[in-house]
């Protein structure tokens, strides 16, 4: 699992908090995206480092309260493959 | 997965001060946590025609841009070296028309256009490409 990622630049995405979830406008593809936990939050702790879900799940379980029993990194692993998807994070190596 | 770190409790009590942290939902695996909005009405207007298409986009890195759209090593002849431009949705759609990308020459156009035809998912621009075909 050495895959690392990169969350797009902060200009080209408008991040909306709302109580239960977050809107993402994309800017370079024109679409927005209702999005739920965790992905705001690794968002948030990705930052603008190239990152592995291993050091994503590490910060998360760092700054949040996690509930027991979730196999972190894969859930991370999981939610970065749909941001890649949307163009929300980028993959920078397998 | 097996170095987990000790155990979620506040990180300030040392100091005496317990802050709390917030709660996070993790999900499944199997569970998305998006849903795209793509309302046909905001196509009809102006989003698709306002998204942008990076040319080249960065997983380019550097490359030239052939006539073909391909990425090719760096000074090799006959590819436009990358100007590292965006362009609108409205303007490729109208080079794809026929028409030629603005500040660029013809064969430069032609060059970008079948680079943007050759945009795979996840690259960016792909989506604003992509969304450039869809049906009214």
């Amino acid at each position: 699992m050495s895959q690392q990622f990169k969350a797009a630049n902060p200009e080209e995405i408008v991040l909306h908090m709302l109580d239960m979830m977050s809107l993402v406008f994309h800017r370079p593809s024109g679409l927005t995206h209702i999005v739920a936990d965790p992905i705001p939050a690794i968002l948030e702790v990705m930052q603008q480092e190239v990152s592995t879900p291993a050091q994503i799940a590490e910060a998360l379980e760092n700054n949040f309260d996690l509930e027991e029993g979730v196999d972190v990194e894969n859930v991370v692993l999981a939610r970065l493959d749909e941001m890649n998807a949307l163009g929300l994070v980028e993959r920078i190596s397998e | 997965m097996t170095d987990q770190p000790a155990k979620n409790t506040s990180q300030k009590e040392a100091n005496g001060i317990v802050t709390r942290r917030r709660a996070l939902m993790m999900g499944a695996v199997g569970a998305s946590a998006v849903v795209s909005i793509k309302p046909a009405l905001a196509q009809t207007a102006g989003s698709v025609l306002n998204c942008e298409i990076p040319i080249p986009g960065n997983h380019v890195s550097g490359g030239y841009i052939a006539p073909d759209g391909k990425i090719v090593p760096p000074d090799t002849p006959g590819a436009f070296a990358p100007q590292g431009r965006t362009f609108t949705g409205e303007e490729v759609k109208r080079a794809i028309r026929g028409g030629s990308l603005p500040g660029t020459s013809h064969e430069e156009s032609q060059a970008y256009v079948n680079y943007v035809r050759r945009l795979q998912h996840g690259q960016s621009g792909f989506t604003c490409y992509a969304s450039l075909q869809m049906p009214r």
